[in-house]
């Protein structure tokens, strides 16, 4: 570690002229990686957004026409303005892949982990600024790769995100389990590839790169959730790259691994035999469940150090926060069953994913408990951004709660592929992460482009965003509970269902309101890069390294030495000091040798060099988590 | 009811304004006329409209595309050729091997996606869902049609989009524009002056506030009105039991809800900065640490346990052994169940044996003997239409010149898939897959002991119905035809996936008839049903099957009036018995033989 710190320090600043396509297009400097991981997810997330409106109006309006839909999707896909009914799946379909992967988890992480991790612990770039570079580009390939999917004749994969076989397996099952089905998984496999280089990446920043006095226990909040999650991804991304890869291999070769006794009505009784369907549910999820941790975890680290900042207080219970976040992302390995409880698994396996995915909700609400501990005696400042941080602990109880319904084998019984899922994951995974990431960048727009936001707007864009989003997810509890399945291109099976109309339009009206919410936010967002109010070096007084750099962002981050850190990232209205902050690199009177220098000298002078590099794993831990002095 | 909730919601309507169009579709209004030299009565068409709803209406509707086209207007179209509708009809694949025109045309428009095989149907009743369909196509029915009658669909509040006009339109950009400008201005000002001039601080908290009472009270008012449809009655007997933990969980979760959802806002606008005010110093207290990790994992201790109790209650009980056993069958898109028949035993199917006259594929030596030959006749006309390619593409490409645009580009897309060869390589591996069935029927038919084929199988009713006995358990055991399907009953709070080669079962026991559930819900045209709760292709809105729970006699005179899958009546069962098995005997020596 202190090697890797040492070389930081003495790389020199290559001050040489940069051609717009080294600047621009294949940077390797990690402010301008995040920006390009930002800005294709905003796409991304408006193209996803838009898809959800065209789907939601056929559900309000299944009668009516709109002309728009025809102009948008060609005749053939919306004839006289009403949508497909294959089209409509098809939506779904990428709706939820763009949402899920493109914007949550690349548009997320990507963006935050890229901005943040180098800054707030103190390095020049990433491990690998090339890898960096080509884990953004491998992302912009998936992504073109998986619109041009939009453009194929069978239309994009319509199976639903979760792409079960034998209907993504069998090219004749459904239109778009053809050519759209084929780009679908090499998308995905594309992205595989991004997510893994980033994780590498970000994994071996942290854990190399810390600057001098920056111990784990020092780490913002922000940095162990990215963190963590990159230790997720990289656990669980390659299981879905290799159920991906045999179901390529089923559709195109003629092997069996998910198919079996099948007859086609326009193929006849096909020659597969011995596979299983439930093989692939089980790869999959074993991807799918962490995956939600891997959306939602960056979005708590976002919360957790927005929420401190303006609050003015510390965050609650910094070690319970770490030790929950760890005990989510190892017990988010042991609970992907329960998207399973009633797919034809063993019964047995239930029961034990029941008792797994229930305690799992217990760091959970330690960690909400922390929130409303820290915003109690605060002194909050209504930012922009802590707006979105509020926003996203409301939904986080909302969605955590209704979790505990779902995670029970029993009640998931009646509950399973309910409206009551569709509106428990939009709340608790969908809005919760949408939110951190709207706060993270409102939080740190001035960071990424030197100037601040329109204050105003982003008050407006949030109230909107806020309601509109319980408007549209929080009816769909009600319908679940009446057992309407989702995944329903009308609700004319049963007459019972005529009962849910008005919501629907409803819901539909909202998701509207919410999308023109989303306009204002885009006018804010590119306005504010030119037209912006210059900002400050540390506008939110903060405590962090990142508002240690000069507002210029210069590549290597810091023009002279990389400070060193000498207190933890939360110090705020600390009764010793008469501000109310007081920044990770300014030392205490008198503490001006670092503890983490004299502690090494120490050791050395005894000699004894096993006792710093191979001090006890447990050891490790405690130094890690003991209490700090104040 | 629903316009009192309408209109409290009227001003979203408003803030909208959103241009939509109302088209109005125009019907041809066709006259009775007879179909196929028969004349159209009133029981005709009502008897075509059941069998329609029974067998097309998942995929096919009168008006629109569903998977299939609309079917308004069909005779027209193919010019009251009633022996190729007949044709196509019962076995449409047929057609296309043989390659005929029309039938190839439909199999390249709708990319090579096959309609069923209806050979289940007689040529009559063919002829009465032709009549039904050429006397209500005149435009007035929807996408799902029950009993000839149109399912009511929901109240549409057209007239809302029709009347928007531009005015709003114009209205909502300029109000949208006039807050961009403000806000623009304010934001302008307080840069120059380096003041704020509105107090957003202060505004934002009073937001907190606002929002959290609209939120609890809209939650309640959404709970006022539609509480009687949440959790319906449940006419299951481990569904009573599953409200209750349901209900224990809501007692559990709500509390929380509301609890900290009100601290999250009421500190919000509590603890908003004000001038002079510091914050309180507080990094962690690990009491309260300890508290609010106890208190949660102790609730959901208990919310575990019973959930473990009762799901193992349910499913891994052996109750499945003193119920009735009944097969469904899931397929794209439709539901069949098949009863064990007057011998009380299911007999074994396999998925090879599926055809037009034996749509589960259960096993009769007879029927597996002539469905070897119609697949080796099947391959012969396979290898015929490999030898007809060549000029099939001739005759494409001779007829290439006079055509324009988007027909041309087909035509040209068609050509494509002889030249590259993919159309003969489709055929091989037709042929290929059906050598593979041939050889696995024959090893399954040369099996001697423990063999598939007995006579339990032969007096199985396959039926579009489920009718369960009240108060008597009652196992599903599911089987999937092509994808992945779930069986979906919400009344009787079961749910399971039905998967292709893997089988499942849920076992239940009724205990609300459906006449009971007709008076408890005040709905006389009340009635349960399975729906499909799994994607599985484009119609899978459209997959469901009735479900009547009745008392046993009821039941007994309904599973009477079912005929046997291989015997016609089920009197005869002894007879017919005695007759398959010596012409079994005969089939298996032909087998052997060849």
């Amino acid at each position: 570690m202190s090697t890797a710190v040492a070389h930081a320090n003495t790389e020199e600043h290559h001050h040489h002229k940069e051609s717009f396509i080294s600047k621009y297009v294949f940077s390797m400097d990690h402010k301008m990686i995040s920006k390009q991981f930002l800005i294709t997810g905003i796409i991304m997330g408006l193209i996803g957004m838009g898809m959800s409106i065209a789907f939601r109006l056929q559900l309000a309006y299944p009668d009516t026409s709109f002309p728009i839909l025809e102009w948008l999707f060609g005749s053939k896909w919306a004839p006289d303005g009403k949508l497909d009914a294959g089209y409509y799946m098809a939506l779904v379909t990428m709706h939820g892949t763009i949402m899920v992967f493109y914007v949550l988890t690349a548009g997320l992480s990507g963006t935050f982990a890229n901005l943040l991790l180098p800054l707030q612990i103190g390095a020049r770039d990433m491990a690998s600024p090339f890898m960096n570079m080509l884990s953004y580009w491998f992302f912009f390939l998936s992504s073109i790769v998986l619109l041009s999917s939009l453009f194929v004749e069978t239309g994009p994969a319509s199976g639903g995100w979760t792409i079960y076989p034998p209907l993504s397996a069998l090219p004749k099952a459904m239109p778009g389990s053809g050519m759209g089905m084929t780009l679908w998984l090499v998308a995905i496999i594309l992205f595989i590839a991004s997510s893994l280089l980033g994780g590498i990446n970000y994994i071996s920043t942290v854990l190399n790169m810390r600057t001098k006095g920056m111990s784990m226990t020092r780490l913002p909040l922000t940095v162990w959730a990215l963190f963590l999650t990159a230790v997720l991804g990289l656990l669980s991304f390659p299981v879905l790259l290799g159920g991906g890869l045999l179901l390529l291999f089923d559709r195109g070769f003629g092997t069996s691994f998910y198919l079996s006794d099948i007859y086609l009505g326009s193929a006849g009784a096909l020659e597969h035999t011995g596979g299983s369907p439930v093989l692939f549910q089980h790869l999959f999820w074993f991807l799918g469940h962490p995956e939600v941790y891997i959306i939602i975890m960056p979005a708590l680290g976002i919360t957790s150090e927005v929420i401190a900042i303006n609050s003015r207080k510390p965050i609650f219970g910094y070690t319970a926060m770490v030790i929950s976040l760890l005990g989510i992302a190892f017990l988010s390995f042991i609970v992907w069953g329960h998207h399973m409880f009633i797919t034809g698994m063993n019964p047995l396996l239930g029961a034990v994913f029941l008792v797994t995915t229930l305690i799992i909700a217990v760091p959970s609400a330690v960690k909400t408990f922390n929130y409303l501990a820290t915003l109690w005696r605060g002194n909050i400042r209504f930012t922009n951004a802590m707006m979105f941080a509020i926003g996203l602990v409301s939904f986080f109880i909302s969605g955590g709660l209704t979790g505990i319904f779902l995670g029970n084998a029993t009640l998931d019984i009646q509950l399973h592929d309910t409206y009551f899922v569709v509106g428990h994951f939009h709340i608790v995974m969908g809005c919760a992460a949408i939110f951190g990431m709207l706060a993270g960048i409102y939080h740190w727009f001035p960071k990424m482009f030197g100037r601040m936001m329109n204050k105003p707007l982003g008050y407006l864009h949030f109230w909107l965003t806020f309601i509109s989003a319980y408007l549209v997810f929080f009816p769909m509890h009600f319908i679940g509970l009446a057992g309407v399945p989702r995944r329903y291109y009308a609700f004319t099976l049963l007459p019972e269902y005529g009962v849910w109309a008005d919501v629907n339009v409803l819901m539909t009206l909202a998701a509207i309101l919410g999308g023109i919410a989303q306009l204002l936010f885009i006018y804010n967002f590119f306005s504010s890069i030119f037209i912006g109010k210059k900002a400050s070096q540390n506008p939110w007084q903060a405590n962090t390294l990142e508002w240690t750099t000069p507002v210029e962002r210069i590549h290597g981050n810091w023009p002279g030495e990389i400070p060193t850190v000498y207190r933890w990232a939360y110090d705020y209205s600390n009764p010793a000091y008469e501000e109310d902050f007081k920044m990770q690199n300014v030392p205490d009177e008198g503490q001006d040798v670092e503890l983490f220098e004299t502690k090494k000298q120490s050791v050395l002078s005894t000699n004894d060099e096993s006792v710093v590099e191979n001090t006890n794993f447990f050891d490790l831990i405690r130094n890690w988590f003991k209490p700090r002095t104040a | 009811m629903s316009n009192n909730f309408k209109q409290n919601f009227k001003w979203l309507f408003l803030i909208i304004g959103i241009f939509f169009v109302h088209h109005s579709f125009a019907y041809k209004n066709n006259l009775t006329r007879p179909i196929a030299g028969q004349e159209g009565t009133d029981e005709r068409i009502k008897e075509g409209s059941e069998l329609f709803s029974a067998n097309c209406a998942s995929c096919h509707a009168l008006n629109g595309k569903v998977v299939g086209p609309a079917l308004a207007g069909l005779i027209d179209k193919y010019d009251e050729d009633y022996e190729w509708l007949n044709a196509w009809i019962k076995n449409n694949q047929k057609l296309v091997k043989a390659g005929d025109e029309r039938a190839l045309a439909i199999y390249n428009e709708y990319n090579g996606a096959a309609m069923n095989i209806f050979e289940n149907l007689s040529d009559d009743q063919i002829t009465s869902i032709l009549m039904w369909i050429d006397n209500k196509g005149d435009g007035d029915a929807p996408a799902a049609v029950e009993g000839g009658e149109p399912v009511p669909t929901a109240p549409i509040n057209d007239s809302l989009f029709n009347n928007v006009n531009w005015a709003v339109v114009v209205m909502s950009i300029l109000v949208f524009v006039i807050i961009l400008l403000i806000f623009g201005i304010l934001e302008l000002v307080s840069n120059v002056t380096g003041r704020e001039i509105i107090n957003w601080n202060n505004i934002n908290a009073y937001m907190m506030l606002i929002f959290l009472i609209g939120f609890f009270g809209l939650v309640l008012y959404e709970y006022s009105i539609h509480k009687q449809f949440l959790l319906p009655q449940s006419a299951s007997e481990h569904g009573v039991d599953m409200d209750k933990m349901m209900q224990w969980t809501f007692a559990a979760t709500l509390p929380v809800f509301f609890i900290t959802q009100f601290l999250l806002f009421y500190f919000s606008f509590k603890y908003r900065q004000k001038p002079g005010r510091k914050a309180y110093f507080l990094s962690h207290n690990n009491n309260l640490e300890y508290v609010w990790t106890l208190i949660p994992a102790v609730v959901l201790a208990v919310l575990v346990s019973g959930g473990f109790k009762m799901w193992n209650e349910i499913l891994r009980s052996d109750s499945s052994k003193n119920a009735e056993q009944i097969e469904v069958f899931a397929y794209q898109f439709g539901w069949n169940a098949r009863y064990p028949g007057p011998d009380g035993k299911l007999g074994k199917a396999n998925y090879n044996l599926i055809n037009g006259t034996n749509p589960l594929g259960v096993a009769n030596r007879e029927h597996a003997t002539a469905l070897i030959t119609e697949l080796q006749e099947e391959i012969v006309s396979l290898e015929e239409a490999i030898s007809r390619l060549p000029q099939e593409e001739a005759k494409l490409r001779a007829t290439l010149g006079g055509l324009l645009d988007k027909e041309r580009e087909s035509h040209l897309k068609n050509i494509h898939s002889y030249t590259s060869g993919d159309k003969e390589n489709e055929l091989r591996l037709t042929i290929r897959a059906r050598n593979t069935q041939i050889e696995r029927l024959k090893g399954a038919l040369a099996v001697k002991e423990g063999s598939m084929f007995s006579s339990e199988g032969d007096d199985d009713q396959v039926v579009g119905e489920i009718h369960l006995v009240k108060d008597v358990p009652v196992t599903l055991n599911f089987r999937a035809r092509d994808v992945i399907h779930s069986a979906y009953l919400p009344y009787f709070r079961t749910q399971m996936n039905v998967v292709p080669g893997l089988p499942t079962e849920f076992t239940f026991k009724p205990i609300i008839s459906t006449e009971e559930m007709r008076i408890i819900k005040n709905d006389p045209e009340f009635d349960y049903y399975l729906v499909c709760n799994k994607i599985c292709g484009n119609a899978h809105f459209n997959m469901k099957m009735k479900v009547v729970v009745e008392d046993q006699k009821s039941r007994d005179k309904w599973m009477n009036e079912q005929a046997g899958l291989f015997v016609n009546k089920i009197e005869n069962t002894e007879t017919e018995n005695a007759e398959t098995e010596s012409t079994t005997e005969k089939g298996t020596e032909t087998v052997a033989s060849n």
